[in-house]
């Protein structure tokens, strides 16, 4: 396992349109299925002769040509569900199959390396609820909304207070009881040692006011400090545009955009870029066929991009389906997701895929490991 | 003993009222018992047509969000409706059931008929309960068994009925399961929620179930579950955890188990028998059960005679505490036990109480609600959240307050704890000196820890 490695996972809830986002702009059929809401060739940022991408994405297309970027296509599984709900389930646990008991291949993760978290702040979700990704059998990320608010709620003297009896509650009270107060210390424990870490850490000066702004500020600040914290858990959208898709989607990617280039670039600054991989994903991609409301309905298979210093094949890592031969009016998926989670776990963090997976997949080829050893 | 009638009357219910407590001291154990048990002989029945405050939309998508929005209304009453029924015994194991047989659909009506079911069979016989539960429209459609045909058998209710709510896992074999699911080929409902059988659909031929030949039906095969003891075995070992906490002890079990076999599996007699046993008052099953979300939500409801408003903040309350109901996290239910407390949720369940009283919000990011599809409902007015009233606790509060404060120990904590007789000491002194409100006391008392357990 590589402790100084970090991962960031940007989720773009509700299922983004991966078809306007890195357009085919060769291809004839996209331009018959999308007569109202396609990209022109004239308007894409070029990528290369056959793919150009949303001209809100300046930022990810840098990326691109300084070689920090891979676009993944045709990702998904078998038997794919449409249901937001479903398919975020099975994205987030790695799991196909319904499970009986619903935890996240991070849980998993986080699960197997506790040791290597002493203050219990393994992963973070910048969000109020804990999504299944990083629920864990044995222990689970924390979600921290807003931190100074969090910060200043533990302040609060009954907490305090109810610490001060943890001695005599551990002699003298039944299991249950024990278990609460020891939660209590544990989170005021790693609520402390995020704040020493973070109060130390370089601020941003007049940071982006976004929502995904702060979050990524506030990661970029633990990073930076060198906080214990490993895997980071971001939601951002919704994508979810069935009606009058455009406007909406590229205000979603500028926003985005702009975000995504003020956290790289102060990693950069901080020469912290080196230490991170970021995976970005939907739940699914949407139908290749627009509905009559100028939006698009919930698909299959999608595209997603990971950034980082250490990539085998930056740019295009497979070719975009050639939508001749749709799965019910969707992208057929080509690329098993859990192929790219096997590579970040076993390229990236350096540990075996398979116990976290519960199957063996076949590795895709992102990471240059010998870069990543030099 | 008042100790062990308060402890009993914890378990039983969703929480002491001050009436309650009165009760505790007025009867000797196996009156209180018996007096818990004819409390729950009625039932109130959640009203079939809820008036929902929205117009059906049209839209496929619109009728989704509106399905969801009424799932939350039902849920809603159905918590008003633990708190404040009588028929507190009945309403407990009304939420067990749930657990044992949880059901996730859309449907309003579908949810609000296996609700009312499986609180009407809550108390009587298992053989009844599991028999109308599965002909639900709700619990059909949970497992696919209108999907379940003689040409592609499917064997996700088989599989659930074997392993979840009858035998346990290992009492069968993969080929029971996959005869078991010819057996219910042609289950079906039609309509709104009428279960009908479909012999188009029904496999006829013989099927080899638990070693025995016969051209069963579905019907037959819930009869064959029945007969086979291991079934009671894992009812019983169920219904004693989920009421003292602990594992039973091997000589409790068979005998629990099989005077519940003998006794058609009734299971308002199972339960008096676990209520009547000595071992249910051992001090180490004693305030060891930490309170279900549900559980700690509806103990304050019932201690502020608190009435939730707006199905929107409880949905969302429900979801910061990992207990939301009609949504389970899938077909096993949820996992009891310390499992429900972690570092994401233990400081909003220990100021739940003041989050109740004092009506704030909690705030979702909007990427999360535009997916539930209903922002302009989620921020309504936070006033009309909750009508609550102090006054009775308030009353008890200060007649206890010089003499005999353990037992306000006793109705909010279950048992004396000596550790908080400071903290107790502290509040009363800035109470009578006018310091602080009894709502302050209050929020103070209930965000203990020792308030968490049961």
């Amino acid at each position: 396992m590589q402790r100084d490695r970090k991962l960031i996972i940007i989720q773009w809830t509700g299922g983004n349109d991966g078809l306007n986002t890195f357009v085919p702009i060769e291809n004839d059929i996209y331009y018959k299925a999308r007569p109202k809401l396609h990209l022109k060739k004239s308007q894409v940022l070029s990528l290369n002769d056959l793919y150009g991408f949303n001209p809100q994405l300046k930022f990810l297309h840098q990326l691109y040509q300084q070689g920090q970027l891979s676009i993944v296509n045709n990702v998904g599984y078998p038997n794919a569900t449409r249901s937001h709900f479903h398919a975020m389930d099975i994205w987030q646990s790695g799991i196909v199959k319904n499970d009986k008991k619903l935890t996240g291949w991070l849980g998993r993760y986080l699960d197997k390396h506790q040791a290597y978290f002493p203050n219990k702040v393994g992963a973070i979700e910048t969000s109020s609820i804990l999504s299944t990704g990083l629920n864990g059998n044995e222990t689970s990320g924390i979600c921290i909304d807003n931190f100074s608010q969090m910060w200043s709620q533990l302040q609060n003297p009954l907490f305090s207070k109810i610490l001060e009896r943890l001695p005599i509650v551990n002699e003298h009270s039944s299991e249950g009881l024990q278990h609460i107060y020891q939660k209590i210390h544990e989170g005021i424990n790693g609520i402390e040692y995020l704040h020493k870490m973070h109060h130390k850490s370089a601020k941003a000066i007049k940071p982006n006011k976004s929502e995904l702004s702060q979050d990524l500020n506030f990661i970029a600040e633990l990073i930076i400090a060198q906080a214990e914290t490993q895997i980071f858990y971001v939601s951002f959208g919704s994508f979810d545009t069935h009606a009058n898709q455009q406007k909406h989607h590229e205000k979603l990617l500028r926003k985005f955009n702009s975000s995504f280039k003020e956290f790289i670039n102060r990693l950069k600054t901080h020469n912290a870029f080196k230490d991170v991989c970021i995976l970005i994903f939907s739940e699914f991609g949407r139908r290749v066929q627009e509905n009559g409301s100028l939006g698009t309905d919930h698909g299959q298979a999608n595209n997603l991009y990971v950034v980082s210093d250490h990539l085998n094949q930056a740019g295009i890592y497979n070719e975009l389906d050639h939508l001749s031969a749709l799965q019910d009016g969707d992208i057929p998926f080509e690329i098993d997701f859990r192929q790219v989670y096997a590579s970040i776990l076993e390229d990236w963090l350096a540990v075996n895929s398979e116990s976290i997976l519960y199957q063996k997949f076949k590795k895709l080829d992102i990471f240059n490991s010998a870069k990543i050893l030099t | 003993m008042i100790q062990d009638n308060i402890h009993l009357l914890h378990r039983s219910s969703f929480g002491l009222t001050v009436d309650d407590f009165h009760l505790a001291k007025k009867y000797h154990l196996t009156e209180l018992v018996d007096h818990i048990i004819q409390t729950s002989n009625t039932q109130v029945d959640l009203p079939v047509n809820i008036n929902f405050r929205k117009k059906l939309l049209q839209s496929t998508k619109g009728k989704r969000v509106q399905h969801r929005l009424e799932k939350r209304e039902i849920t809603m009453r159905w918590l008003n409706q633990m708190a404040f029924a009588k028929e507190q015994l009945r309403e407990k194991m009304g939420l067990f059931w749930h657990d044992h047989f949880p059901v996730n659909i859309e449907e309003p009506e579908a949810n609000i008929s296996y609700v009312n079911q499986i609180r009407y069979h809550a108390l009587g016989k298992f053989g009844d309960l599991i028999k109308a539960v599965s002909k639900e429209k709700a619990m059909i459609k949970y497992l696919h068994l209108h999907k379940n045909v003689k040409d592609q058998p499917n064997e996700n209710f088989a599989r659930e009925l074997l392993e979840l709510f009858t035998l346990g896992i290992d009492n069968y074999t993969e080929d029971d399961i996959v005869e078991i699911a010819r057996a219910f080929t042609g289950w079906t409902i039609v309509g709104a929620a009428k279960f009908k059988i479909r012999p188009r659909f029904h496999d006829k031929g013989v099927k080899t179930i638990f070693g025995q030949k016969g051209n069963f039906n579905g019907e037959d095969v819930l009869d064959l579950v029945l007969e086979n003891r291991k079934t009671s075995i894992y009812i019983t070992k169920k219904i004693w955890t989920y009421f003292s906490g602990n594992a039973i002890s091997k000589p409790l079990l068979k005998k629990l188990s099989s005077d519940f076999y003998a006794d058609d599996y009734h299971i308002g007699n199972l339960i008096k028998k676990i209520f009547l046993s000595p071992e249910f008052y051992q001090e180490e099953n004693k305030h060891n059960r930490i309170k279900s979300p549900t559980n700690l939500l509806v103990s304050h409801l019932r201690l502020c005679q608190l009435t939730l408003k707006v199905p929107a903040f409880v949905n969302q309350m429900q979801i910061k505490m990992g207990q939301v109901l009609l949504v389970p996290p899938n077909v096993s239910g949820w996992t009891q036990g310390t499992s429900w407390i972690d570092l994401n949720n233990v400081y909003f369940r220990l100021e739940l109480g003041s989050y109740l009283l004092n009506n704030t919000g909690l705030k979702i990011k909007k990427a999360v609600l535009s997916l539930e599809g209903d922002e302009e409902d989620s921020y309504k007015s936070t006033k009309a959240s909750f009508n609550f009233s102090l006054d009775q606790l308030e009353t008890f509060y200060k007649e206890h307050l010089r003499n005999d404060d353990s037992y306000l120990m006793l109705l909010l904590y279950n048992k004396q704890h000596a550790h908080l007789q400071p903290l107790l000491d502290l509040l009363s002194f800035k109470y009578q000196k006018k310091l602080i409100t009894f709502q302050n006391v209050y929020e103070t008392l209930s965000a203990q820890p020792e308030f968490q357990l049961n």
